[in-house]
């Protein structure tokens, strides 16, 4: 191999990991790897280099900052050793291992990481972030507030919500909504509701649970053991991973459920059914092993909003100084996979209850995909969504924010759907391609 | 994967399986990078793959090669993940995947290796190589933000860092070379 072959290997490399690839690059890297060995032998000292030079960069910044503005702990880089340990910690939870200290006094120290109209019974003055709190007996009556406990655990809390924290590792849910995001020190955080303990094993997942003994667990990355209380279950938890939602209650047991409502109620409504204007949601990828769910948040449309399931960061917010049009107010959410937004393919199909306005939010710099073109018409408003990753920042388009990183806008799209299945496609093809957000309003309750 | 009840090892085994599984982790991490290529896919699949490995612990025969056994399941794993959960469309097909997982088993044999020539490689740089070295490890926002801070063209520092990884290749080989004569 000449030198400038092994050059240009190299920067085939740099490319592939960090996803800057053409799709000419790719197909060169791959043909360089099938066909040449010694090419195979490089991208394997290649990989050796890469993990030992991040192993140790790790190393030496772990201790510099525990908690990282970001909270999507499931991407932190990971001491060696640490990592080792903790892929091992794993494995001790489901053996009923207590690994981390429980607090004396009861109850979890908790950071405030955001609220939006929250109010918390018994804590006076602004939920402003950073404010700590001593979380005990616990009552969310409006609103969402997310905090950060001790334990590097980040719950995302809806209203109405009642609880109770045992310690910064088990929260008693009786009723309400919780996401998690567990993060590397807090796997083994346990959830317990009525029906039985939810137990992670790793990452992202939700709860909702109400006072009738019924509680959903939907998984957004990573796993977690249900352990239903139900006796005909026959005993033994049952694992849920990526993508999958199940039901269980004190009367029927565990049984799968396709769709995750986040509902975001109105104070009053004790309904613990999503009874909203979608009926279904489901895409054209899930198989007989995996299958995708879709959150769908009962009047979430409003700033703050996470946008993607399966991005912990970007949220909906008008641009600046402007405000979210009037007529997405109060629209229902769903929150689709940004991941899916190269799928060429790709089909999701909502099952609607009755004749409804349906909004999908789509990058103002993307090519639009001719399904859009055909059934939608622009509204002439927009929003943006961020923060993306700052690898992106030099995208068209992007709006660099007070925090260095990138926003983008949507353009708001509209189409009047009558009740029954309505079909989206894929995202489109661009280079930089984003995926779609979507609203929906029942027709007779939007404002003209 | 369903819903249905695991089978699940016996308790006396966790001792083992932490043991194992600690003792293998660079190893798996470096078998999986070199099927997905990117360090947090790798770490992503890992994490992953460590559940169902318990879950599955129970046909590991001790005493056996625990390396090979895990990296099976860390190949459907691997999979899996470019089916379903992939952040790029741009990754490695079937046929390529199985090509580098056969030549990667026997090729981790190199690895401890690679990993003690890599300190008196980094050592070899210049230091602010070395930092650059590191500070692309550190970079949350990517080269294109590395780039920004340091006041440099994406373009430059993206050849340099290429180049940079091409020197450190290069030496990790020159010096497990030269201990294997």
């Amino acid at each position: 191999m000449t030198p400038e072959q092994k050059n240009r290997l190299f920067i085939l490399f740099t490319g592939h990991a960090a996803e800057t690839q053409t799709a000419d690059e790719h197909a060169e890297l791959q043909h360089a790897l099938r066909h040449d060995a010694e090419a195979r032998r490089l991208w394997f000292v290649h990989q050796d280099v890469e993990s030992g030079i991040q192993s140790r960069s790790a190393v030496q910044t772990a201790f510099v900052s525990t908690k990282r503005a970001k909270v999507s702990a499931w991407r932190q880089r990971r001491p060696l050793a640490a990592a080792a340990a903790a892929a091992a910690a794993v494995f001790l939870i489901g053996l009923g291992v207590a690994f981390w200290s429980v607090s004396s006094s009861g109850g979890a120290v908790a950071r405030v990481v955001a609220a939006y109209d929250a109010r918390l019974v018994g804590v006076e003055g602004d939920l402003s972030a950073g404010r700590k709190l001593q979380l005990k007996r616990l009552r969310l009556e409006t609103g969402r507030l997310e905090v950060t406990l001790a334990s590097g655990v980040r719950l995302e809390m809806i209203a109405p919500l009642e609880g109770e924290f045992s310690h910064d590792m088990r929260l008693r849910l009786d009723s309400g909504s919780v996401n998690a995001d567990v993060g590397e020190h807090g796997k083994g955080f346990t959830i317990e509701t009525a029906a039985g303990e939810i137990v992670d094993l790793g990452t992202e997942f939700g709860v909702q649970a109400d006072r009738l003994g019924e509680s959903r667990v939907a998984v957004f990355s990573g796993s977690v053991e249900v352990h239903s209380r139900e006796p005909r279950m026959g005993g033994g938890p049952v694992t849920l991973t990526e993508g999958m939602a199940a039901r269980f209650s004190v009367q029927s047991g565990l049984r799968s459920w396709r769709e995750v409502a986040l509902a975001a109620r109105e104070a009053g409504l004790a309904s613990a059914h999503y009874t909203g204007i979608v009926e279904r949601v489901r895409d054209n990828l899930g198989d007989d092993e995996l299958q995708p769910f879709y959150g769908v948040v009962r009047r979430g449309m409003d700033p703050g909003m996470l946008a993607f399931t399966d991005k912990p960061n970007p949220r909906w917010a008008p641009r600046p100084g402007d405000k979210v049009p009037s007529f997405l107010l109060g629209a229902d959410l769903i929150r689709t996979y940004h991941q899916f937004r190269y799928r060429k393919a790709y089909e999701l199909t909502l099952s609607l209850r009755e004749t409804a306005e349906v909004y999908v939010l789509i990058n103002a710099q993307s090519q639009l995909p001719e399904w859009l073109a055909e059934k939608f018409t622009n509204t002439g408003e927009s929003l943006i969504a961020g923060p993306f990753q700052g690898s992106i920042a030099d995208w068209p388009g992007a709006i660099i924010g007070a925090d260095s990183l990138p926003y983008f806008e949507f353009a708001i799209w509209k189409a009047n759907a009558p009740p029954g299945e309505f079909t989206l496609g894929a995202a489109g093809s661009a280079e930089n391609q984003f995926m779609y957000g979507i609203a929906i309003k029942p027709k007779n309750h939007s404002t003209p | 994967m369903d819903a249905s009840p695991p089978t699940e090892p016996p308790h006396s085994r966790h001792e083992e399986f932490v043991t194992l599984l600690t003792a293998s982790h660079p190893k798996l991490l470096c078998y999986l990078l070199s099927l997905l290529g990117r360090w947090h896919d790798a770490q992503d699949v890992l994490q992953r793959a460590s559940a169902l490995m318990w879950q599955k612990f129970g046909t590991f025969q001790s005493g056996t090669d625990f390396v090979a056994w895990a990296s099976t399941v860390c190949f459907y794993e691997a999979k899996a993940f470019q089916r379903l959960a992939a952040r790029s469309p741009l990754h490695f097909d079937d046929e390529l995947l199985a090509l580098l997982s056969d030549e990667r088993a026997e090729d981790l044999k190199h690895h401890d290796a690679r990993m003690t020539a890599l300190d008196s490689c980094l050592a070899k740089l210049r230091e602010e190589d070395r930092h650059l070295v590191n500070a692309s490890c550190d970079a949350h926002g990517g080269i294109s933000a590395l780039a920004a801070q340091l006041g440099r063209a994406p373009a430059t520092l993206y050849n340099k860092l290429s180049q940079l990884r091409r020197i450190l290749a290069d030496c990790v080989t020159s010096h497990t070379m030269e201990e294997a004569t």
